[in-house]
């Protein structure tokens, strides 16, 4: 976002202290905290990437940040879910994490949702400017999915896997655009989640880390983002690859809805 | 027609290549070559596919000189 000189700054000198090095950069600037500063994202999911997103965005300028996840921290969460430790097990993860990202930046607003979101709750999300899925199961996402649709707001998605991730943007606050189920319409969650298989923590964080760049590159209507785009990572070889995402005519959902 | 087909991920790892070129073979769709080329292979994933960059369906009928890949699906978090 281009820097404009303003005559009302609405900004702290702490604020403007605070996100200097964001202001610095010409894609930003005074305006773009600013306007990060009224947005309100709902983050889906506080697990290996779900920790990370909430870190980066918390510390963004983001305005406010609500939380939604159902489960509590385990022992065997702790290798990669970065904003928990040993003292949080048996804990909510909401609790801990809303907690943490309140201490790094105190003038944040955060709700929590210890509901597991589906069809029946996703009501929470009519209110947000965007929603970030990064869950870690095929229902949850296709239920999110369809959510964002029915209330138009820009879907942001992250899943990892062993050393392998995808990323995209589904632009369901606009019209005729693809969404989550013309790419996954028939995903079977055994062999595509974490939950028997393992995962490298630091893909996770990456995930979470590319997930909280493109919320804020469309928030600031950025143009080149992951919009309709599917990227591929490959942490084992180390290899990037983007692929276009068409709308699926014969979608049941965004076609539907 | 000749194509080239690029594996992603693990199906890297499951077919032991990263790419290889498929030569005098008929018009198919992709959802059959990545049956015939996996057919002597005890392979029970799901696979996705991409033809030029672009996500397609199974059903989708190859040309002669199309870049094909093969990635899996990917829900965990």
């Amino acid at each position: 976002m281009k820097n404009e000189k303003k005559n009302n700054i609405s900004l702290s000198d702490e604020d403007l202290l605070r996100y200097n090095k964001h202001i610095l950069l010409d894609e930003i600037g005074i305006d773009g905290i600013e306007l990060l500063n009224t947005k309100h994202i709902a983050i889906i999911g506080l697990g290996g990437i779900g920790c990370p997103l909430a870190q980066y965005l918390s510390t963004s300028g983001i305005g406010t940040i609500t939380l939604i996840d159902s489960d509590i921290i385990e022992e065997t969460n702790l290798q990669r879910q970065v904003l928990y430790t040993g003292l949080d097990i048996g804990k909510y993860k909401v609790d801990i994490a809303s907690t943490k990202i309140k201490k790094m930046n105190p003038k944040l607003n955060v709700f929590t949702s210890k509901l597991r979101f589906c069809k029946d709750t996703s009501k929470i999300i009519r209110n947000v400017d965007m929603v970030i899925d990064a869950t870690d199961n095929f229902s949850t996402r296709t239920a999110i999915n369809a959510a964002t649709i029915k209330y138009k707001k820009p879907l942001i998605m992250g899943a990892a896997i062993e050393m392998q991730g995808q990323i995209s943007v589904f632009r369901n606050d606009h019209k005729d655009m693809p969404c989550y189920n013309c790419l996954y319409s028939d995903i079977e969650d055994q062999a595509t989640s974490c939950m028997n298989q393992g995962v490298l923590s630091s893909l996770t964080g990456a995930v979470g880390s590319i997930l909280a760049t493109e919320a804020i590159k469309v928030l600031l209507s950025m143009s080149e983002t992951l919009e309709s785009k599917l990227l591929l990572i490959d942490f084992k070889n180390m290899i990037f690859r983007n692929i276009k995402i068409v709308k699926d005519k014969k979608c049941c959902v965004c076609n539907e809805l | 027609m000749k194509v080239q087909v690029k594996y992603f991920a693990n199906i890297k790892d499951l077919m032991g290549k990263d790419t290889e070129d498929i030569k005098d073979m008929n018009s198919i769709t992709v959802g059959e070559l990545w049956l015939n080329l996996t057919k002597d292979m005890d392979i029970q994933i799901k696979v996705l596919y991409a033809v030029n960059q672009v996500y397609v369906s199974k059903d989708y009928k190859l040309n002669d000189g199309d870049e094909i890949a093969f990635f899996p699906p990917v829900t965990g978090g």
